[in-house]
């Protein structure tokens, strides 16, 4: 068994082959709806993937070059794009980076970190909402498809109440954020807590408990504890190999050091475990929304930039847990009104490292199931 | 998986099933009802350097106020470059010397509302229209005259939403 | 772990490369590309594990690239400190040994590196294309001399407006 992590070997034109031992190769995608903005090569013998190869790209659209030629406001609204089921996620290792550049980390107001944290755990629960829907589609499990794209919108409505657009919010700038919270905000907020805390225990009955979906998530998938290290995982594929790391506690940035909260994690490393991750973290985001909405003081919300933002010359690096794990951006400034590098280091991209390896041994119907607990996104790995 | 296990799971789940017949549909009834989480309009207040929160959808121009500065036209030109300068000769106000206004096409506006941010002189906001479905792709630009016409009163009224443990999500109608 | 206790730790086994402390939990290496492997052999043995990214930038002016490895830990208790690896070589021979046998995530950003800058990595074995497309025959896209077409660097500097020709009628 090829246990390489090339990705290589990939034909111009794809044709299906059937070789003289009997393996047949397919191409997973990449119109097919489980396989995403891009498609796996498998080798198949029977009804078992003896090799995966991931076929990307198809999505890539330069945000690092785009970068190069905007200003760091301008940046804001692009380089979200590729995540937008993380948008707040993504955008914030940007700002951070960039307030570091401009000298402005030690002058954000309490009150615009307490809005971005917000932001930030109302983002992972509706990317952890599409995480347990997308999973449905890829079960056969059209129930909770449809259960978890309704409890999304409860907080992406929520969200637009304050940040005024449902899934790119454009919302964290430097200095701060845009604006303050409107009225009604956190009551609103607090209630869809109340209902989204309900609904996480059913999940747990009708997903966790439910047979048929253990017998398609359990012991498929497995990847360990020291390989998801080596290849560099991150997030929820990270912890449900029993890794307990979380950039929230082991670099905290914003005020999370005030705020309590445990960092799931499960030593099994298959689709169960990084769906139980999933479940949750979606509790542990309601229990920081409770204690952040009680700490929230009235106070300014931003620190007004005049005129264009010029970072010092210098670099920067800053990276956050986004809802699909850690999101860096490393920010390289020569003086002017535009970066003059920004390397984008998304989750998802570091996810794709071990594909291959762990759909290899895998059965063909378990393709789509291993492919999406990966918490891997096409798009937002093709950057 | 032990067959006790089996069967005990699958009544903890089917019962989860049966507990949601009695539960309000979610559904919000589209176009008899329109949930939009907000009716304000997105402002910047250019003294305070704060937005004021409200829904980002179509731009609303002030052209008493606007001064054809261009700034709006800046911000969006590495954004989306959804936003031009239209001279406009035949206006007559006396803060816009240079008759010129902006026009937006919103084939390519990405709705991020840094063009509002950067108006100093409270011209322009955003509105909480968002239906701008057209049959011709032109119709999607929108000229200064069109730009500052009032957006219409949301005919219908927004449903009022429950959010209800017990219940679920629904619209009380 | 305390930046100073890893100072500490660093200037014990690596005296010879003088890490700088740059921010709080970041330390920089500078080092000469030749001794790179070493480096991060021994950081590897020290504990630093992970490796988040590799970023290259192009110095035209210069005619150099910048390497940065950018590598943190999961052991418990070296989780927010970071250490960047950084080096620098010439662009008229972009090459330099490859780190994917001490950490196997460098496979990947190697890759894209490559693919976006032209650095060439000795012995990774899959330096090929990943995101560009198949008949891509421009020159790699991330170095300076690469224009976007429209946004050229005399766009970038200028002071004055230009105000776009409208051909709409309204």
């Amino acid at each position: 068994m090829n246990t390489s992590t090339n990705l290589q070997g990939l034909p111009g034109v794809f044709e299906e082959e059937v070789s003289p031992e009997g393996k047949l190769r397919v191409s997973f995608g990449p119109q097919h709806p489980g396989s995403g903005h891009m498609r796996i090569i498998l080798t198949i013998n029977g009804d078992i993937v003896e090799d995966a190869i991931p076929d990307v790209g198809y999505v890539h659209r330069g945000v690092e070059k785009m970068c190069e030629y905007k200003t760091y406001i301008q940046n804001i609204p692009h380089i979200e794009r590729p995540a937008i089921h993380d948008s707040a996620g993504t955008t914030l290792p940007y700002i951070l980076a960039t307030e570091k550049l401009l000298d402005l980390s030690e002058k954000v107001p309490e009150r615009a970190q307490y809005i971005r944290m917000l932001l930030a755990e109302m983002n992972r629960m509706i990317n952890h909402f599409y995480f347990l829907g997308i999973l449905g589609i890829f079960m056969g499990h059209s129930t909770v498809t449809t259960w978890g794209m309704g409890d999304r919108e409860l907080l992406i409505e929520t969200a637009a109440m304050m940040t005024g657009a449902r899934v790119t919010f454009s919302f964290i700038v430097p200095g701060g954020v845009r604006t303050d919270t409107p009225h009604g905000f956190e009551e609103r907020l607090l209630k869809s807590c109340d209902y989204l805390e309900s609904r996480v225990k059913t999940y747990k009955d009708y997903l966790l408990e439910n047979p048929f979906a253990r017998m398609r998530m359990e012991n498929v998938g497995i990847i360990k504890k020291e390989d998801a290290i080596a290849f560099g995982l991150a997030g929820p594929t990270l912890r449900g190999s029993g890794v307990k790391s979380d950039v929230r506690k082991d670099e905290p940035y914003l005020l999370y050091d005030t705020v309590e909260f445990d960092v799931p994690s499960y030593p099994e490393g298959d689709a169960m475990a990084r769906t139980k991750v999933h479940i949750e973290e979606i509790q542990q985001s309601i229990a920081i929304i409770r204690q952040v909405v009680g700490k929230m003081k009235p106070g300014p919300v931003k620190i007004p930039l005049r005129g264009q933002i010029r970072g010092k010359i210098g670099d920067a690096y800053a990276r956050v847990e986004g809802a699909r794990g850690m999101n860096s951006y490393y920010i390289i400034s020569d003086g002017q009104v535009y970066p003059y590098r920004v390397r984008v280091n998304t989750a998802d991209s570091r996810n794709l490292a071990i594909m291959r390896r762990v759909l290899q041994g895998v059965r063909v119907a378990d393709v789509p199931v291993v492919h999406w607990s990966l918490d891997y996104w096409p798009v937002a790995a093709d950057r | 998986m032990k067959i006790t296990e089996f069967v005990k799971g699958f009544m903890i789940s089917v019962n989860t099933g049966i507990q949601h017949l009695f539960r309000k549909r979610m559904t919000t009834m589209y176009p008899e009802t329109q949930n939009y989480p907000t009716l304000d309009m997105y402002a910047y207040d250019p003294r305070k350097g704060i937005a004021v929160s409200g829904w980002r959808g179509r731009h609303y121009l002030d052209m008493t106020k606007c001064t054809g500065c261009q700034l709006c036209y800046i911000a969006c030109e590495n954004i989306s470059e959804a936003i031009e300068m239209v001279p406009l000769p035949e206006t007559n106000y006396p803060q816009n010397k240079k008759k010129i206004f902006p026009a937006v096409d919103y084939g390519r506006c990405v709705f991020c509302g840094f063009c509002v941010d950067a108006c100093p002189f409270y011209a322009l906001y955003m509105t909480p229209v968002a239906e701008l479905s057209e049959y011709d792709r032109n119709d999607l630009y929108y000229s200064p005259y069109e730009l500052s016409k009032p957006p219409a009163v949301n005919p219908t009224p927004r449903a009022k939403e429950k959010i209800d443990i017990k219940r679920g999500v629904y619209d009380e109608r | 772990m305390k930046d100073e206790d890893l100072l500490r730790i660093l200037k014990d086994s690596l005296s010879a490369y003088s890490p700088v402390k740059v921010d709080k939990n970041r330390i920089k290496i500078s080092l000469q590309a030749e001794t790179l492997h070493d480096v991060a052999e021994k950081i590897f043995s020290i504990g630093f594990n992970y490796l988040h990214t590799i970023c290259a930038t192009d110095y035209p002016d210069k005619q150099e690239f910048e390497l940065n490895y950018i590598v943190g830990s999961m052991d418990d208790d070296k989780r927010n400190n970071i250490i960047m690896l950084v080096t620098r070589i010439p662009k008229s021979n972009p090459s330099l040994r490859t780190v994917s046998d001490v950490w196997k995530a460098a496979k990947l950003e190697e890759r894209e590196e490559f693919e976006m800058l032209g650095v060439n990595f000795l012995g990774n074995d899959e330096l090929q294309k990943l995101y560009l497309p198949e008949d891509w025959n421009e020159i790699p896209p991330l170095l300076k001399e690469y224009k976007l077409k429209r946004w050229v660097d005399e766009e970038r500097n200028r002071h004055g407006l230009v105000i776009e020709k409208v051909e709409h009628e309204h």
